[in-house]
């Protein structure tokens, strides 16, 4: 800790949160909020007498609500920085009238309450997001007491106890009498491995974070008794196996299986645990005078108050795993590299894990960010967007629809076409596919690539297949999810690849049905999953578009269908399959031929004409009957 | 302004109020079979399934 | 390149047993023989190892392809292992295009034979129909700020932070609280050694 504090290339940014991160690999640029710090840190001396005449008392957070500290304060006693903290929330000096006392103490004259938040924009080429998890809320499981008995505590809250730089110096005492507690329990699983109550994963660390208080106390207490109850004790580590049998020998007494209820002998004020023993089949009751909660882990709930800030995850669109964990570009071959490139994990923000496997994987990340780095210089494929001059009637829908700003407007008055910025346009092909005069053409994407593979799907037998539309980063993603998996669906359903949904062309599900496709998926990103900002949004607006034509044509809606698959969404996606399959024996051949017919005159499939500057306003205010209107 | 609209499920044909906004663009899924194929029940689409049946 | 009559190559991949054994492979391979401006089909055992990326790139010299189709697992994986491949045998990058015949294929038609082979040939069709429309692109490099942004002050973000700072490169450590150290400085001893957090 302290090595990070004075390294000089390290900047260290605390009291700090991201607001935004935009750019790509190699070129992000973040804003950061240094919150004001009212205690100049570089001048503290940690004297603390401003601590001392402080009037205000609070819950200790680090001591996890054990004892109390003053408003200012200093977090713990290693901190780095290692300086006085101004808790703004609960200090009375901002009224001058009300306190100051601090302030008046303080013989540096560091205490300074008229500072400011400052807004920090940084350019770096990579990011490593090492958010952390957090201990599950042990209040749903009741039965074990945690809300009613003062002597039932958290693995957490045990931590503290036996800490010598706890709340009791170290002395472990239960919270009734401040007695030290001759027989002490400990429960597992408490949340994990409960998909009902709290999570259905196991949270990894806590048969060992158990075993090691265990010996914890056989060293302070050696004529302790324990008893663990437990499912499995998983001790699966280097150096795991031995510690588990070292506690075993102090004498702990594991039992198998989880108490069905504790309750407070109210004479003696001990805890009555009632378990069923599984591997002796026997009903159990155990009396303690202290029971230990090894609770769950589980991914940070960003709640930022409701102040409308986004999270991390939602900042940089990171999809997460079932467990809500964030997921990476590869559960084996790129275990900390985030889906979008530059973007790595490490730690429990990927998945709970031990001091040692979260430095290791900060090792890997860091490799992975300072490979990236040390290139100098990186490559961008070729997938951008590129405006035909010629067919442009500058009407302006691709620079209103574009989330990256990539797209300047055109300007009549100067006669200017719109100017498309390369290195901000991410691909995503939403412009491309609102362009009404088909004056876009996205690289590597392009209309004609698209409408071949449409075409090579439905050459024969097409009553047999469902033309789909994938988004490379979820939906296509969530196949590939579905494959590894191995669960199995209908093979009815062709995938079309594209970048994001939003590339998928109104013109290209017209030009589907056209060809005598019974039916059509366009599919992508949840909302808050789009790799493009907003690019999905535009995607729906559109499928509801042709949705609406298609019922004034007299073409069943139902057979455009619309989907979000994330990349985690193997499962969904193969039910998806299986509900398409079912509805594509609905489509009679008389319908498709009727829809071919129709669409035959309809010519929909192709893009409209330019017929000169002047057509450009006719168009504009014609734009809301084909194209989306640009957001108000 | 968000108003109560309905919403019909052109997967399982579930039929469900939603507090609609239309400038804001949300994602939606069917409450009955988790289908984002979901639409705003229009005049006309009731009109067009009235004369299917 | 546009007057340049279109030489496409098709490699169906068997991948050991996880195509061949539910895809009829080589009845793929016939099928691709018969599409329009395939010059050449070969099957292949594993098209990603060595011998199979060889043979790639023998036919392009032999048949003087102009396009690569290659039907095996999703781009996601080896996209970049055969754009690398096609490029080392003098063809553009982004000629080569890929039929995903195994993740949403195969794996997952796997008692399905007859409709699993069905859909395989059509995603090449496909593939094969968008790679004769394919062109050549230049990627464009960017340079890189030599910085990071490591987001969170625990065990793990300090030690991220660390080592990139060690290998030379400018860091920003972001921590939400008043100190660095995370939930690791509230424990007391840690295992699997019994030695202090902090």
């Amino acid at each position: 800790m302290m090595d990070a504090g004075r390294h000089p290339r390290i900047e260290l940014l605390v009291n700090s949160e991201v607001d935004d991160i935009t750019g790509f690999v190699g070129n992000y640029r973040a804003t950061v909020r240094r919150r004001a710090e009212y205690v100049d840190a570089g001048e503290c001396t940690s004297c603390g007498d401003c601590e001392d005449v402080c009037p205000v008392v609070v819950p200790d957070e680090y001591q996890q609500g054990l004892s109390s500290r003053r408003a200012i304060y200093l977090p713990f006693p290693q901190a780095v920085p290692s300086s006085y903290y101004l808790d703004a929330e609960n200090c009375l000096g901002f009224n001058p009238i009300a306190c100051g006392k601090c302030k008046e103490v303080c013989d540096k004259k560091c205490i300074d309450f008229d500072v400011r938040d400052t807004i920090l924009d940084l350019e770096v080429g990579s990011v490593i997001v090492a958010t952390g998890m957090e201990p599950w809320d042990p209040r749903p499981y009741d039965e074990y007491g945690y809300t009613r008995f003062d002597n039932v505590v958290t693995a957490m809250e045990f931590e503290r106890l036996i800490c010598a730089g706890g709340p009791s110096e170290g002395e472990l005492v239960r919270l009734s009498d401040r007695r030290v507690p001759e027989r002490v329990g400990f429960i597992q699983c408490v949340g994990s491995r409960s998909p009902n109550r709290g999570v259905p994963y196991c949270s990894n660390i806590c048969c060992m974070a158990t075993i090691k208080q265990t010996l914890q106390i056989a060293e302070h207490y050696p004529d302790s008794q324990q008893k663990v109850f437990y499912i499995d004790i998983r001790s699966f580590g280097k150096g795991f196996e031995d510690m588990y049998r070292r506690s075993r020998e102090e004498g702990v007494d594991y039992i198998r299986g989880l108490p069905g209820s504790v309750e407070r002998d109210p004479q003696t004020g001990e805890l009555v645990v009632e378990v069923e023993n599984t591997l002796s089949g026997r009903r159990e009751q155990h009396r303690l005078d202290m029971l230990v909660l090894a609770t769950a882990l589980v991914p940070r709930k960003f709640s930022r108050n409701g102040d409308g800030k986004r999270s991390i995850d939602e900042i940089l669109s990171l999809s997460h795993t079932s467990d809500g964990f964030v997921m990476e570009a590869h559960p084996k071959l790129k275990p900390v590299d985030a889906p979008t490139r530059g973007v790595y994990f490490a730690g429990c923000v990927e998945s709970p894990k031990d001091i040692k496997e979260s430095v290791t994987q900060a090792g890997a990340a860091a490799m992975r960010a300072g490979n990236l780095l040390g290139a100098g210089q990186v490559r961008i494929e070729a997938i951008t967007a590129e405006l035909v001059a010629d067919l442009c009637a500058e009407c302006k829908i691709c620079a209103a629809v574009c989330p990256f700003n990539a797209i300047v407007e055109a300007n009549k008055k100067t006669g200017l076409l719109p100017d498309f910025i390369e290195a901000a346009c991410a691909g995503c092909g939403t412009c491309a596919a609102e362009c009404p005069f088909d004056a876009i053409v996205m690289r590597h994407f392009e209309d004609a690539q698209i409408t071949a593979q449409i075409d090579g799907i439905l050459a024969d037998n097409p009553m047999e297949k469902i033309v789909a539309f994938a988004c490379n980063w979820c939906s296509y993603a969530g196949g590939d999810n579905a494959g590894t998996s191995r669960l199995q669906y209908p093979p009815a359903i062709r995938l079309i690849r594209t970048m994001c949904s939003g590339r998928v062309d109104q013109r290209f599900i017209w030009h589907a049905f056209e060809q005598g496709a019974p039916m059509v998926l366009v599919s992508g990103c949840h909302f808050s999953d789009c790799h493009y900002i907003d690019a999905v949004t535009w995607t729906q607006r559109r499928v509801e578009k042709v949705w609406t034509q298609m019922e004034k044509l007299g073409i069943r809606p139902e057979r455009l269908q619309l989907e979000w698959i994330s990349a985690a969404e193997g499962q969904k996606f193969a039910r998806v399959m299986r509900e398409l399959d079912e509805m594509l024996r609905s489509v009679t051949d008389e319908e498709v031929a009727e829809t071919v017919k129709i669409l035959g005159k309809k010519k929909l499939s192709e893009p409209k004409k330019v017929l000169g500057p002047a057509a450009a306003v006719n168009v504009a205010s014609d734009a809301g009957a084909t194209v989306s209107p640009p957001p108000a | 302004m968000s108003a109560n609209k309905t919403f019909y499920c052109l997967r399982c044909q579930h039929r469900f109020p939603v507090a609609h906004d239309p400038k804001q663009v949300a994602e939606r899924s069917c409450p009955k079979c988790g289908s984002n194929s979901v639409r705003l029940e229009t005049p006309a689409a009731v009109a067009a399934k009235q004369e299917g049946d | 390149m546009s007057d340049e009559t279109l030489r496409i190559g098709v490699f169906v991949c068997d991948c050991g047993h996880n195509i061949a054994a539910i895809v009829d492979t080589e009845e793929v391979a016939r099928f691709a023989a018969e599409l329009p401006d395939v010059a050449t089909v070969v099957r292949n055992r594993y098209t990603c190892a060595d011998p199979g990326q060889q043979e790639i790139q023998k036919a392009i010299a032999e048949h003087r392809l102009n396009r690569v189709v290659i039907a095996s697992c999703t781009p996601k994986i080896h996209e970049p292992t055969f754009r690398s491949c096609v490029a080392e045998a003098g063809l553009n990058p982004y000629l080569m295009e890929m039929a995903n015949i195994r993740e949403h294929c195969s794996w997952v038609h796997m008692k399905d034979r007859e409709g699993a082979t069905a859909k395989a040939k059509d995603l090449v069709r496909a593939a094969v129909g968008r790679a004769a429309r394919l062109k050549a692109q230049d990627e464009k490099t960017f340079p890189v700020t030599d910085a990071a942004l490591v987001i969170g002050g625990g065990v793990a973000g300090i030690q991220a932070a660390l080592e990139l700072a060690d290998g030379g490169h400018q860091v920003y450590l972001v921590e939400k609280g008043p100190s660095i150290g995370g939930i690791m400085s509230a424990l007391d001893k840690t295992f699997p050694t019994m030695d202090c957090s902090i």
